[in-house]
């Protein structure tokens, strides 16, 4: 172990090794390790973002779809009632026209009646007129016994 | 053994001898203190070199995107050291993480040239002339003792950056003990830190060191025999050259920490 200028030499290139070091090496890996840990910290910040509006946008479609069955469902519901009414509705015109209809004929049938009995009455008049002429072989006149005939129709 | 050592110990000796610049004369020998150890420089430069160009290489073409084999292990090395500055260095720093990771990455590498056949490096250069070549450059106090000074200027350095000039000499005169016996906390503070690189480049020399060496005795074992022991200690070398590169990173850092963070704070 004999110490000599060997020493001063070896400081200098140590010295000159880490100054290079320092200035060339050091910094551009260091930054570049740096560069690349901000990245990945944005693709997994970016990911998580990602995720979170994945599960937001999930969330609303689910809603959506919970909203749109429901809306489904009462649009159903409501045309049901819908055409139950209309039906409803239908069956009770139906019924009132049938009815009217009913009625109408019910009281053609009895006009007709009543024609048919007025014309009766006026021909049973007539057939009594007859009767009576031909029982009294004369003629009648029907002016003068008007009173007595109406008398007689009416209680036909 | 090698046909050119006449002995043993004169096989040990040589490889225990460094190839020496004698500053005086301007030949090869050794000149006292005024010696340049080339071997050592010479490959602790190349190695160096050699470091810088691969981490450059990955600096230069570096992509937040993805990134490709080499840059994803210097990104992982980077990282390593980053969290080791972080986890005991208070404050921002700019000159913390690339010294620990010129430390880690330098010293394994000049360790790893311990992993290189004893005598493939001599062999080879014997044939250039050039004998007594030692190949690991942590094998010499001095680049161990260059590293360790360093670290203590900038210990110097941080205590004032950290402290304030008024700071330090309050801790060096008021601790441990109070201001009544401040000459005794300056003693204590003066081998407190004087330890500190000693230790730091002794413990880094002496593993290496004691590798060398029983890789050299292995090497004088008859050659069929030598895989046994030589493969075995290779590989727990290997961890050892890796945990001594890390100690080195790791107590500078907490070295330098320690400097720049007052004794009220903590």
């Amino acid at each position: 172990m004999d110490l000599n200028l060997t020493l001063l030499g070896e400081m200098i290139t140590f010295i000159i090794l880490i100054l290079i070091t320092m200035k060339f090496i050091w910094p551009p890996l260091v930054k570049v390790m740096e560069d690349r840990q901000k990245k990945i910290a944005d693709g997994i910040a970016a990911g998580e973002q990602g995720q979170k509006t994945f599960e937001f946008a999930k969330k609303e479609a689910s809603q959506l779809l919970v909203k749109a069955k429901q809306d489904s469902a009462h649009i159903i519901d409501q045309a049901n009632t819908r055409s139950a009414r209309i039906i409803d509705d239908a069956k009770a015109e139906s019924r009132h026209q049938g009815k009217q209809m009913i009625e109408a004929a019910q009281t053609e049938i009895e006009q007709q009646v009543l024609n048919a009995k007025e014309k009766l009455k006026q021909n049973v008049g007539n057939l009594a007129i007859l009767a009576a002429e031909k029982i009294l072989e004369k003629n009648i006149d029907r002016k003068g016994h008007e009173k007595m005939l109406e008398a007689l129709i009416s209680t036909i | 053994m090698s046909f050119w050592h006449p002995t043993e110990g004169q096989y040990i000796q040589d490889h225990l001898m460094h190839y020496q610049l004698n500053l005086h004369t301007m030949t090869i020998g050794n000149g006292g203190f005024w010696t340049l150890n080339l071997d050592t420089l010479a490959v602790s430069i190349i190695v160096g070199v050699v470091f810088l160009s691969l981490f450059w290489l990955a600096a230069r073409r570096v992509t937040s995107g993805v990134p490709g084999k080499w840059q994803n292990f210097v990104e992982y090395l980077v990282e390593f050291v980053q969290g080791l500055v972080n986890s005991s260095f208070t404050g921002k720093t700019t000159l913390v993480g690339p010294l620990a990771l010129t430390i880690f990455v330098w010293v394994f590498l000049l360790n790893f040239m311990d992993l290189v056949p004893v005598d493939v490096m001599p062999a080879v250069l014997s044939f250039f002339g050039i004998h007594d070549f030692r190949g690991v450059p942590t094998d010499d106090t001095n680049l161990t003792f260059a590293m360790s000074i360093t670290v203590f200027l900038l210990m110097i350095y941080y205590n004032f950056a950290g402290k304030g000039t008024l700071g330090f000499l309050k801790e060096l005169t008021c601790f441990p003990f109070s201001k009544w016996l401040f000459p005794i906390n300056i003693i204590f503070r003066l081998i407190d830190d004087c330890v500190k690189p000693v230790s730091l480049s002794l413990r880094l020399y002496g593993n290496l060191f004691a590798g060398e060496l029983i890789f050299v005795l292995i090497a004088l074992l008859p050659w069929w025999f030598q895989w046994t022991l030589g493969s075995v200690w290779s590989i727990f070398h290997l961890l050892i050259i890796l945990i001594q590169a890390f100690i080195f990173m790791m107590l500078t850092i907490i070295y330098v920490s320690m400097a720049k963070t007052s004794h009220d704070e903590s």
